[in-house]
This record gives C-alpha cells, sequence and structure tokens, in this order.
C-alpha cells in the first residue's frame, strides 16, 4: 500500500508561505497554496534593504551571537528567545541556500556576496540584490515553488480568499474554507494542518507602506476562532517613507547603511539631529528610534522642512555609479512618484506604519493553540519582540518556513484521525455558514460604504495607535472602533453581483480588521510602558518587571480578554537599551 | 503537413530568415546590375540578357536557386502573417513601423514577383516572344505596369535590407543595442543604395 | 473644488459586452490613478451623478514592483499605480490589457505568463533546501546583467505591445524568453542550457518573435529583452548546429 502523503494547506504566498510550501514538498507532502493574489505578486516583493546574516566577511568580527544580541536588544528583550537565537544561527546558511537557488545578490570583486550595514548594528551584516531584495528573494523561492508545481506536488489556488477555519468536535483544524475571488464560489477544503503565512495588516492604518493585501483579516479570522493575537501593540513604523495619497512608500533603510543621513533646517542650517543625538549610531539608529526622534523634530519642535510633516533623507553627496548599482530599485521609485531625482536633492520622507512586530501566537514549532493550525511570517509574533530590526524580517520568514514545513509533517504523520475519516457535514457547514454571511451583505441595504469606513479606520488608528500613543486617546480609539463596527451593520454594497466582485471581499476584510484593530489598540491600551516601538509619554520608561511579557488576547464580540505570559529570557538578561 | 510544420518549426524559420539573404538578395542584387545594362542602351542590355539565357544548366539553377527559394520564402511568409497583429498606430515606434512595413512590403513583393515572372518568363517562355530591352521598354509604356515596377522595386529593396537587419538580430550576430543601432545604419545604406541602382536602371526603360 | 475626469471602459464578464462610464474625483497633488479608483469606491457615482458599482482592478504593492495594476491608461500601457494624474491627459481613460482574457472591468487573467514560466522551466534546479554550504561565485558584471533581468515582475507590458502575441498566436513572449537568458547566465543553471534552449526552440518559442522591438520600449523595469532574445538567438543557433554536425 502506498504511504499515505500527507496534505497541507498553506494559505499566503509570500516568502514565508512559499519557504514552508517548498519544505513540505521535499520532505514528501503535498500542498494546496492558496493566495489573494499570483503569489509572485506578494508582498514580500516590497522588502528593499536586504537580508542578516553574520557571515562576517568584511573582517569585523560579526558572529551569530552578536547577530542574536543585536535582534534581542533591537527588540528591546520582549521576543522569545529560542526562535531568534536559533534563526540568528541559521542565517548564514540561509544566504547560500538562497544564492544556491539563483538570488542575484550584490557581489564583491572576487565574486562573494557584498555585505552592506543596517540599523541597530555595527556591523556589515546585510547580504543585498541591488534595493530590491524581498523581491529578488520571493521570485527564487517562487521559481522552486513552480518547479515543485509541474511535478504535481503544488496546487495553487491564486484569486481565492481564505474565509474560516474548520474546526472538529476537539476544536482541531482540519481545513478551511475559502473563495474564489473571480467567481465568489465559496468552497472547503479539507487537509492535516493548515498554515497561515498572510502577511502583515497595515491596511488596519489605512496608508502604510503595506500591500493592499496586507489587511490582516486572515489572522483576524484566526483570532475571532480563538488563536491568541500576540503583543498586537507592537506597531513599527518606519522612519524613512514618501508620503502618498493612496500609500506610504518605503524609503529603504540602506539608504541610510549606503551613507544617506537625515536632516531637517534649524537656525537656517542643515541639523543632523540623529547624527547628534546618537553619535554611535548615527542615522543607523533602529527603526523606533529614528521614527520618534523624527516625530519629536517635526511634531514637537515644528522644525518640518517647509513647514510640513517632512524631513531630509539625503544621498546627494553620494557617488552616482554606486548609488545605483545598491540602491537603483528605491531611488527609481522616488523619481517616478516624487518626480525629483535623488541623486541631486534630498529626499523628503517621513515616518509611516511599516510592520507588525505582534501576530498570532505560536509555540516554537510555529503552530497557534488551536491544533493543526500553524502561523509563520509577518502574521507571527516570535522573532522580533517589542522592534524588528531591519532586514531581519526576511530572514524570519524564511527560517520560519524551514521550521514551520517540517513540523507540520510531524504533527500530520502523529494525527491519530485523518481528515479523511470527518463526515462532509462539517465541511459543509462552514461552507453554509460562510455562504449566509455573503448573501447578508449582498442584501444588506443600509447607507454605509465599506471604503469610507475602511478610510475612517485608518485616520482613526494612525492618529492614535501609533508613534505616540496617550491612554485617553487608545481608549477614544477603542470606542470610535465599536461605533465602526456598528456602521458597519448598516453597510451596502454598490456591487451586489457575482463574479469578481470586488466589493464583498473588502467587506468582508473589513469586518476583520476592526476586530483586529480592536486587539491592537486594547493591548496598546493596558500597556503602560515604553519597550520598543510602544511609546506613552506619560510612562517614559521600560518597566521589566511589569511588562516584560508577551500580551495575549482573546477574541470575544463585545470585550476580548488581555493576559500576559512571561518571556523565555534564557540566553540573554534585559538591559537598558540606549544608542547614544 | 500541419504536424510537419509544427515540429520543424525552428528549422523552417531558420531556413525562411536564410533564404531571404542567400540565395534571394544576393540574386536580387545581381538582378538589379544586370538590370542596370539597360542604361548603356539596348544593345549592351540585349548582349547580356542573352549571355545569361545560354548559361549551362540555367533551368536547373533557376529552379534551384530561384523559384524554389522563392516559393518557399514566400509560403512560409504568407503562412506567419497568420501571427501578425498590428498596433503600430497605438505604439507609434519606428521599429514598430518597419515590422509593420516589412510585412506589408512582403505582400506586395510576393504579387509583384509573380506578375514579373509571370510575364518576363513563364508568358514569354510559352509564346516564344524574345526577352529583351524593347519588351520591357514596351511593359512600362502603361504607366499602370511602371507604376507597379516602382513600388515592387521600393518595397522589394526594403523587404530585403529590412530583412538583413532581421537576418543579424534573427541568427544572433547583431545581440546589443549598440550593434543592432549600427546595423541599421549599414542596412539603411545598402537600401538606399540598390534602390538607386534599381530606379535608376527602371528609368533606363521609359 | 479641483476635480480630475476619468473615463473607463468596464465590463461584466468576459462573455458581456464592455461599456465605457465617466467619473469625476477630487483632485489632490501627487495623486495617482489608483488613489481616483479608491475614490470612485467609496462614492461609486458616475459624473453624471448616476449610481454604479465599484470598479475592478487588480493592485498589491503600488510601488510599481509587484506588477499587478497593469492596464491601458491613455492609450498606453503602464502600471496604474506610478500613472500620476498630474503627468496625465484629460480625460484620463482607463482600459483593460487586451492580450488576456477581462475577468471584470480593469482586471484580467494573466495565467498564460506564469504558463510560460513552466515551460521555460524558470528555476534552478536546486538538490534541495538543505545546508550544502556556499553557492557558486559570480562576478559582479554577471550580477548586474543577471539581476537587470530578474528585475522581470511579470506584468505583461511587454506581451501588451507585442504584435506577436495574442489569443491566437502560442508565442511565449518577451518576459518568459528573458527568463530562460536569465537562468543560463547562473553558473549552476548553465548546466541545463540545452534543456532550456529546447522549450523555447518549438512552436511558440524564440523564432516566433517579430522583432518589432516594442518590449523594450515599455518595460517598467528597463530589462534589455531585446538583447535578451538577441542572445538566444545566437545560442539556439549555435545549439541548433551544434546538434546538427554532431547528429
Amino acid at each position: 500500500m502506498a504511504v499515505r502523503k500527507p496534505k497541507i494547506i498553506v494559505v499566503g504566498g509570500g516568502l514565508a508561505g512559499l519557504m514552508t510550501t517548498i519544505k513540505v514538498c521535499e520532505g514528501g507532502g503535498t500542498v494546496q497554496l492558496f493566495s489573494v493574489v499570483p503569489v509572485k505578486r506578494s508582498h514580500s516583493v516590497c522588502a528593499q534593504g536586504g537580508i542578516n546574516a553574520a557571515k562576517n566577511t568584511k573582517g569585523e568580527g560579526d558572529s551569530i551571537e552578536k547577530h542574536f544580541d543585536d535582534t534581542i536588544y533591537g527588540g528591546d528583550f520582549l521576543a522569545n528567545q529560542e526562535l531568534p537565537k536559533r534563526m540568528c544561527e541559521a542565517a548564514p546558511a540561509i544566504i547560500d541556500l538562497l544564492d544556491r537557488m539563483g538570488v542575484m545578490f550584490n557581489r564583491t570583486d572576487e565574486g562573494n556576496i557584498d555585505l552592506r550595514r543596517f540599523g541597530g548594528t555595527l556591523y556589515h551584516r546585510t547580504a543585498f540584490a541591488g534595493a530590491t531584495t524581498g523581491q529578488q528573494m520571493l521570485y527564487a523561492l517562487d521559481e522552486q515553488v513552480r518547479r515543485f508545481e509541474s511535478e504535481n506536488k503544488v496546487q495553487k489556488f491564486e484569486y481565492w480568499e481564505f474565509l474560516s477555519l474548520i474546526l472538529d468536535e476537539n476544536r482541531i483544524c482540519r481545513g478551511m474554507v475559502a473563495m474564489n475571488l473571480y467567481t465568489l464560489e465559496i468552497q472547503s477544503f479539507a487537509a492535516d494542518a493548515v498554515v497561515l503565512a498572510t502577511g502583515g495588516c497595515g491596511m488596519i492604518f489605512g496608508r502604510s507602506t503595506n500591500s493592499t493585501a496586507c489587511t490582516g483579516s486572515a489572522a483576524s479570522i484566526a483570532y475571532q476562532a480563538g488563536v491568541h493575537y500576540a503583543n498586537g501593540e507592537f506597531i513599527q513604523v518606519h522612519p524613512t517613507a514618501i508620503p502618498g495619497e493612496d500609500k506610504h512608500r518605503l524609503m529603504s533603510e540602506s539608504a541610510r547603511g549606503e551613507g544617506g543621513r537625515v536632516w531637517t533646517y534649524k537656525d537656517g542650517k542643515p541639523w543632523y539631529f540623529l547624527e547628534e543625538w546618537y553619535p554611535k549610531y548615527g542615522n543607523l539608529v533602529p527603526r523606533d528610534v529614528a521614527s520618534r526622534a523624527i516625530f519629536k523634530v517635526v511634531k514637537e519642535m515644528g522644525l518640518g522642512v517647509e513647514g510640513k510633516e517632512l524631513v531630509y533623507l539625503d544621498l546627494s553627496h553620494l557617488d552616482r555609479k554606486k548609488l545605483d548599482e545598491k540602491l537603483g530599485g528605491i531611488l527609481e521609485i522616488y523619481e517616478k512618484f516624487v518626480g525629483d531625482d535623488p541623486h541631486k536633492v534630498p529626499m523628503k520622507i517621513f515616518p509611516a506604519v511599516h510592520y507588525s512586530m505582534g501576530g498570532l501566537w505560536i509555540d516554537t514549532n510555529h503552530m497557534t493553540n488551536i491544533s493543526g493550525l500553524f502561523a509563520v511570517g509577518e502574521v507571527d509574533y516570535q522573532y522580533h519582540g517589542a522592534n524588528r530590526l531591519g532586514a531581519n524580517s526576511l530572514v524570519s520568514c524564511v527560517f520560519g518556513g524551514m521550521v514551520t514545513g517540517p513540523k507540520t509533517l510531524e504533527y500530520a504523520k502523529g494525527l491519530q484521525k485523518a481528515y479523511e475519516s470527518f463526515p462532509s457535514t462539517l465541511y459543509d457547514q462552514a461552507v453554509l455558514k460562510q455562504k449566509s454571511i455573503h448573501e447578508g451583505l449582498l442584501k444588506s441595504e443600509g447607507s454605509e460604504n465599506p471604503f469610507k469606513i475602511h478610510e475612517d479606520l485608518g485616520k482613526l488608528m494612525t492618529n492614535h495607535v501609533t508613534v505616540i500613543r496617550y491612554n485617553d486617546k487608545l481608549q477614544k480609539a477603542d470606542q470610535e472602533i465599536l461605533k465602526l463596527i456598528e456602521r458597519y451593520r448598516h453597510i451596502s454594497l454598490s456591487d451586489t453581483s457575482y463574479g469578481a466582485n470586488p466589493v464583498l471581499p473588502f467587506a468582508r476584510e473589513l469586518y476583520n480588521m476592526l476586530h483586529l484593530a480592536r486587539a491592537i489598540a486594547i493591548s496598546a491600551f493596558h500597556r503602560n510602558e515604553s519597550r520598543g516601538a510602544h511609546y506613552k509619554p506619560d510612562f517614559p520608561d521600560r518597566n521589566d518587571a511589569e511588562f516584560l511579557k508577551t500580551s495575549k488576547m482573546s477574541f470575544h464580540p463585545e470585550s476580548p480578554r488581555l493576559v500576559y505570559e512571561d518571556v523565555d529570557q534564557r540566553w540573554i538578561k534585559p538591559r537598558p537599551r540606549k544608542y547614544v | 503537413m500541419k504536424k510537419w510544420v509544427q515540429e520543424h518549426h525552428f528549422l523552417i524559420r531558420k531556413i525562411h530568415s536564410l533564404l531571404g539573404v542567400v540565395p534571394m538578395g544576393v540574386f536580387l542584387m545581381e538582378h538589379l546590375i544586370t538590370n542596370s545594362f539597360g542604361k548603356f542602351g539596348p544593345e549592351v542590355y540585349n548582349e547580356k540578357i542573352e549571355w545569361i539565357q545560354g548559361l549551362p544548366y540555367l533551368l536547373a539553377m533557376e529552379i534551384g536557386i530561384i523559384f524554389l527559394p522563392i516559393l518557399f520564402h514566400a509560403l512560409f511568409g504568407v503562412v506567419f502573417l497568420w501571427a501578425w497583429k498590428d498596433n503600430s498606430l497605438q505604439y507609434s515606434y519606428s521599429r514598430n513601423w518597419r515590422y509593420t512595413f516589412q510585412r506589408v512590403t512582403g505582400v506586395i513583393a510576393l504579387f509583384f514577383i509573380g506578375y514579373h515572372v509571370w510575364k518576363f518568363r513563364i508568358e514569354t517562355a510559352l509564346t516564344g516572344i524574345p526577352v529583351n530591352f524593347d519588351l520591357v521598354a514596351g511593359a512600362f509604356q502603361n504607366p499602370l505596369v511602371f507604376y507597379f515596377y516602382f513600388l515592387g522595386m521600393v518595397s522589394i529593396v526594403y523587404h530585403f535590407t529590412n530583412g538583413v537587419w532581421s537576418f543579424l538580430v534573427h541568427w544572433g550576430i547583431t545581440v546589443g543595442p549598440r550593434a543592432q543601432q549600427i546595423s541599421t545604419y549599414v542596412c539603411a545604406a545598402l537600401g538606399l543604395g540598390l534602390l538607386y541602382i534599381g530606379l535608376d536602371a527602371l528609368w533606363a526603360f521609359v | 473644488m479641483k476635480t480630475v475626469r476619468f473615463k473607463i471602459k468596464r465590463q461584466q464578464s468576459l462573455d458581456t459586452a464592455p461599456y465605457w462610464e465617466e467619473f469625476e474625483v477630487p483632485y489632490r497633488p501627487g495623486m495617482n490613478v489608483i488613489t481616483a479608483l479608491y475614490d470612485i469606491a467609496k462614492n461609486p457615482k458616475t459624473a453624471d451623478g448616476k449610481a454604479t458599482s465599484a470598479v475592478a482592478w487588480d493592485a498589491n504593492c503600488l510601488e510599481e514592483v509587484c506588477g499587478a495594476c497593469t492596464m491601458i491608461v491613455n492609450g498606453k500601457v503602464r502600471q496604474s499605480c506610478s500613472a500620476l494624474v498630474d503627468a496625465l491627459q484629460q480625460p484620463i481613460c482607463l482600459e483593460p490589457m487586451t492580450k488576456f482574457p477581462v475577468v471584470r472591468d480593469l482586471r484580467v487573467n494573466r495565467k498564460r505568463m506564469f504558463d510560460a514560466l513552466k515551460r521555460v522551466k524558470a528555476w534552478i534546479p536546486i538538490d534541495g533546501t538543505y545546508d550544502l554550504g556556499e553557492g557558486p561565485k559570480l562576478s559582479p558584471q554577471d550580477q548586474h546583467i543577471g539581476y537587470a533581468l530578474s528585475k522581470c515582475m511579470t506584468c505583461g507590458c511587454c506581451l501588451e505591445v507585442c504584435p506577436q502575441y495574442h489569443d491566437r498566436s502560442p508565442f511565449v513572449g518577451a518576459a518568459a524568453l528573458s527568463q530562460v537568458r536569465l537562468f543560463n547566465l547562473h553558473p549552476t543553471g548553465k548546466m541545463q542550457e540545452e534543456e532550456r534552449l529546447e522549450t523555447i526552440m518549438g512552436e511558440g518559442g524564440i523564432e516566433d518573435c517579430g522583432n518589432a522591438q516594442n518590449c523594450v520600449r515599455v518595460c517598467p523595469k528597463d530589462i534589455p529583452l531585446t538583447t535578451s532574445i538577441a542572445d538566444l538567438n545566437r545560442k539556439t543557433t549555435a545549439y541548433a548546429l551544434k546538434k546538427f554536425f554532431r547528429s
């Protein structure tokens, strides 16, 4: 008898999802891969600057221990230390693997992979492919998955959106329900395990550096189904982005890694405030520190460029050829979207919501508190603590995938009851439930427009739940979100047809965004300290005694519950975090 | 047949492209030079024609070097037109126009050559009318025929010289943009030269 | 209030007739086409005040690296995210790409492009994701060429403008061909060079290129597509001759 091949569902085709897929295929399983966009268009393409690994090829004495220490220190000691440690250990081999897959990393004259500097470290530790490293890595993994696809080990469901989990009577995940975005058809899919690799939730903030697919909807569905949402209050605001009407476009930290300087005018003269305030790290302080500094200069001191909420990011003093080689991609973005040539004039930038350190709670096997449901990538919470270091996200996605893939197989092989043995009613009921939500929305005849509600949510979250947080405003934000949820009950869709209706999926995502926004706001409210990206002027210091803890939100429609969990600090003890 | 064509796609395309240059292009140049003897008057011209007509294995050479290659090139040229969906008005780049003209001139050249071969090779062979200066000059009395020849000459010269440019790309000889740009100039010069020779000879018969 | 006028070609599905609708949205400095499409979604009314549905379009990254939001803007194919309203003549005319089946409004199905990547074996066949040590060395010069080629985001601009690429032609198009060059250039990929060349020597392969060279003119990532094609012409010719004379 042929050995039963484990079947794994992977939702999301960014770096983490693809790496998981590759590992499952390699381990003898088959994968059904779901994505709201063709996987090659996933948000990972937006990662620009590079990927960290302590390869120490510049004779600086960099090491895995230093990478690990920088990561934990950069994350203000909030990260559980086991996975970050293993990630830092695996990182150099990950670079080699990507290199073998054909990622076009920049080279030294000898033909080795070049490294550059990034924020939050004093070493050259970041491998890069121009300024489109994420894109290049995603393509490499996409190609490997395409290879497995041509061998029928992977079945892709592109333009399919995740709608719900299917849990058996013991609350073990046995599959999921998804809808086809071209037809709105709803279908159930059974599997031994489901992996969510659905990325971040920047869209909750309206305009961010995230792609439009980064709604956090899938994470919220899992949260509403009972998965804890951990450390949700830690939202990274990237210091350098081009403010835009539709999104804020990231200007990579690598711009500063290659010598870019941040400044504004003070008393008529250029003032390099980061270099003045943080002489040791200068422009390469971690992102939370840089964003707060820019906020201080602009909002408190009123020194924004041209009186607006902008400061300069200046590359104009650097060699043109070097810039084009190492930063071509982002210079192109600036030129195309702003119209100025950053070789010649300083870029005008401002901080923007960028990354969610928090996410679905997972154990060190990447499994959530629902058996059979795994989470990996930005959607999990494990790696970055209270603040992520630049160029650590790519390595955490790939490493996470390398852990998750084999762990799903292990889990599948240990299952006592296979999904095949469940009656079809389990699956049919889940589909019926989703269908009724669909129909309810299509019939709804209120006066509210989901895109308007989303716009209001974004403004609310950006104003109250980003760089500087006050408890009264956080509380107000939560109350306002409740009002938005009330307004949501009265929405009507401008498109009520079946087929590739874009409004219905958005409305469904919006509902999930609203509940996830609450989780973020409430956990921010309860954390009365300042740590990493979470800063409260009323509680300006870190409070390890009370809050060196993972916050875990459990969903409840009216009053979500928050509990705290101890942080694994086996290797590095907390110390004050200063970059001066 | 369709299956055979699909299976030998690469070979057919390559032969099609090669035949356009050798022997067709070479023959074209030879033919234009021969025509130019018309400039020296009927006697010289007729003498050269007679010389050619007196060549040994003439028919075999005509069939092997001229008719069959033309037939092959034309047949597959027409088949390849199937994949042509023009957009040179919407994307009005010069290379796109040249691509379009290559196809238009190919079709014109096909009709022109058909007429030309019928008129001066097959019909004359069937009826025994001698091919000489007067026959050509007589045909050109009809302005329609003359203009058709003018159009045919321009089309063939364009089709050939632009074809040389394509050939160089198609065979991987000119690879980079600079090499292709230089080859554009060279091919254009060749085209203008051949056009001059061809039209000048045309006028000799008027 | 300053407004911007749009004319959008709409189509419910592949088997229904397209129609045009005009919209007027508020102007903001620096806005792009996507901003306007969101405005329409927030207030789905035509310019003459008639209620309509939100327009369907594809988008994701909005910074011209994912390739999703490709459409025809004022007659030219491009990404709509980088189509800034200030640089466009009004009414701004939006149409779906014509070389792929329409899904709805401005959304098209570009599956054929991804299938082409499968056909040409656009990957490095690594032995596995285990730790097998460092990858092959690569000169900075080769990295330059490779990087330029690997920026292809499968957006389809090159195919939209290709007169040889359409529903009755099997041509794989410039994007996939250029990927063959990319993988054949990589030290490991080179080992399967001939296998990959074979994939483009049949029907719909490299020989179907008509040299109109529009592809290179519209590629948003400035990929040297025509150089790739000419280079592959050289490689396939040499390979064919080698195969013939050794047969």
